[in-house]
This record gives structure tokens, C-alpha cells and sequence, in this order.
């Protein structure tokens, strides 16, 4: 393909600007309505687990600073 | 079949059940949207009439029918959890609402868009046109409903009711083409009826829609998830999973 043939197929016959808009829109709704989910369930991931450390630390690891060890 | 539902409405069965699922729906929504692009944007033919602005209706009419279908769901998913206090079915119309709201929005702008060189205008108080932009509202009106309450099951019950009142709506729609037939065009694909155009358009609509269907269960499935860890923080199966995560 050249870019020629490209540039041709990408004006749609001078409808490209309705066609990109509604195609745009659309995929960044979706999109980011895909990656939000993502970062929804990191998010919580995070804040449940700093809420588990919380309640009940967990042994430490690596080098300790408790003066008793 | 009682034994079934209450295995579905218990969490942490629809939380491992949905682990399964999931991978599956997301891999087929991409294939199916990626095919369908492709095959809508490159290799289907223009139409005669209205050249490659035709191509619009590979995102319009997908996005008009899950706009439709996830309001019905939520409908559902209220009326289960009215009658039988499943809490997974709020969450889950909690989960697909906004997206149901991104649809409307995105069949009303690619429908605006569309029209400009096929009607000469983006917009007229058409029975169709105006019943889409009530159903933008409706859905408006239930994400708002659901977070004006400040004790959750008020917001869900609430949300419930207006998403089952609020589904009269979605036969007006269907309908509107043909009750008031002034601007928009009865409907061009059903899965009923022979299609209308040729089988190289066709094919590649009936994959985006089923694209879109698939999009719709994998993101319901992963906020319902999402919405279950965090309704659920204290049930000592969610502790125990964090725990093991850490």
C-alpha cells in the first residue's frame, strides 16, 4: 500500500471527517472506559491490602529494625 | 433451578466463576471489534448512495443496540434484586451503568454525525432521535439516583425503580421508526429478517455487534468483580484472597 492510496482511503471520499469524529468517539469511550475498569481494580487492590497490613502486620522482611531480633 | 440462582447471587461464587469467564470475553470483544474495524473501514464496499459515510453504521448501530440492551439488563438485574435481595445483581447494574450512559452518548454523536451528510442536519426532534436523548437522561438519572441516597441499599432500591420504570422507554424506541416515521430510517439490521444489504456489509456489522456485546460482558464482569471486593472488604473469603495477594 502507498502512502498515496493511504491518504486517499483515510479522506473517504471527503466524508473522512464524519466517519474519523464518530469512529473516534467511540473508541475512546471504549477504551477508556476499559482502561478505568483497569485502574478501578488496582486501585482497590492497593487499599485492600494497605487495609490487611493495618489490621495485622505481617512479619517484617529483610533487615529488621526491631532491637529485639 | 433455586439452587442455581442462589448459587449465583452468593459473591464469592460469581467472583470465581467470573475469573473463568473473563479472560475468554475480553479476548473475543478484541478479536471481534479488530476484525470488524478493519474489515468495515478497508474492505467493505462504499455505498452508492452515500459513499464511505456508510461506514458510520459499524460504531452507530452497535453502540444503539448495547444503549438499549444494557438499560434492559439493569431493568432486570433491579428487578431481581427487588424480588429475591440478590446483591450481586445490583452490583452488577451498578457496574454496567455508566457504560450503558457511554453507548447513548455515542449512538446520539456518531447518529449527529451521520446525519450531517445523509439529512443535511444533525439534529431534529425526530420520535427516534428525542426517545435516545430520554434514554441518555434515564440513565442519567439512575448513576445520580444510586449515589444521592447516603445509605446504599436506599440508593440501589431507588436506582431499581427508576431503571424499571424508566424501561417503558425502550419499546418507544424499537418502535418510534415506525409509529412516527419523519427522519430516521426503520431499522436496516436484524438478525430476523433476511439482510437488507449486501452480505460484505452486512458480515462485518454483525461482527462489530457481537464485538460490542462481548466488550459489554467482559466489563461487567470485571467492575462487578471490582464492586463485590469492595461491598464484600470484610467477608473473611475476600480477607483470606488479599491475604494471599500480599
Amino acid at each position: 500500500m502507498t502512502m498515496a492510496s493511504l491518504v486517499e482511503w483515510a479522506a473517504m471520499g471527503g466524508h473522512g471527517r464524519f466517519v474519523w469524529s464518530a469512529w473516534g468517539v467511540t473508541a475512546v469511550f471504549m477504551v477508556g472506559l476499559a482502561l478505568h475498569a483497569r485502574l478501578e481494580r488496582r486501585q482497590l487492590l492497593r487499599q485492600l491490602k494497605r487495609q490487611a497490613r493495618r489490621q495485622t502486620p505481617s512479619p517484617p522482611r529483610g533487615p529488621s529494625h526491631d532491637p529485639d531480633a | 433451578m433455586w439452587g442455581l440462582i442462589h448459587k449465583l447471587g452468593s459473591p464469592k461464587w460469581f467472583y470465581q466463576l467470573s475469573a473463568r469467564l473473563q479472560p475468554w470475553c475480553w479476548g473475543a470483544a478484541i478479536l471481534l471489534l479488530v476484525t470488524g474495524s478493519v474489515w468495515g473501514l478497508f474492505f467493505a464496499p462504499a455505498d452508492y448512495q452515500q459513499g464511505n459515510s456508510f461506514r458510520i453504521i459499524y460504531v452507530h448501530v452497535p453502540a444503539a443496540f448495547l444503549a438499549q440492551s444494557v438499560f434492559v439488563t439493569m431493568a432486570v438485574a433491579g428487578l431481581v434484586y427487588m424480588v429475591w435481595k440478590i446483591k450481586v445483581a445490583d452490583m452488577a447494574a451498578a457496574a454496567m451503568a455508566p457504560l450503558g450512559a457511554a453507548m447513548t452518548f455515542v449512538a446520539l454523536f456518531s447518529g449527529a454525525v451521520w446525519g450531517v451528510p445523509t439529512w443535511g442536519t444533525w439534529w431534529m426532534w425526530d420520535a427516534r432521535l428525542t426517545s435516545m436523548l430520554i434514554l441518555l437522561f434515564l440513565y442519567i438519572g439512575v448513576i445520580a439516583l444510586r449515589g444521592a441516597f447516603g445509605r446504599r441499599d436506599s440508593g440501589a432500591r431507588a436506582a431499581s425503580v427508576l431503571a424499571m420504570v424508566g424501561v417503558i422507554n425502550i419499546p418507544i424506541i424499537k418502535y418510534s421508526v415506525d409509529w412516527w416515521y419523519t427522519l430516521h430510517q426503520p431499522a436496516s439490521f436484524t438478525l430476523t429478517a433476511r439482510p437488507s444489504m449486501p452480505l460484505e456489509m452486512w458480515l462485518p456489522l454483525l461482527i462489530m455487534v457481537l464485538g460490542f456485546y462481548c466488550f459489554f460482558i467482559a466489563l461487567t464482569l470485571m467492575r462487578t468483580r471490582s464492586e463485590i471486593l469492595r461491598r464484600e472488604a470484610k467477608a473473611r473469603w475476600v480477607q483470606a484472597l488479599i491475604e494471599e495477594a500480599r
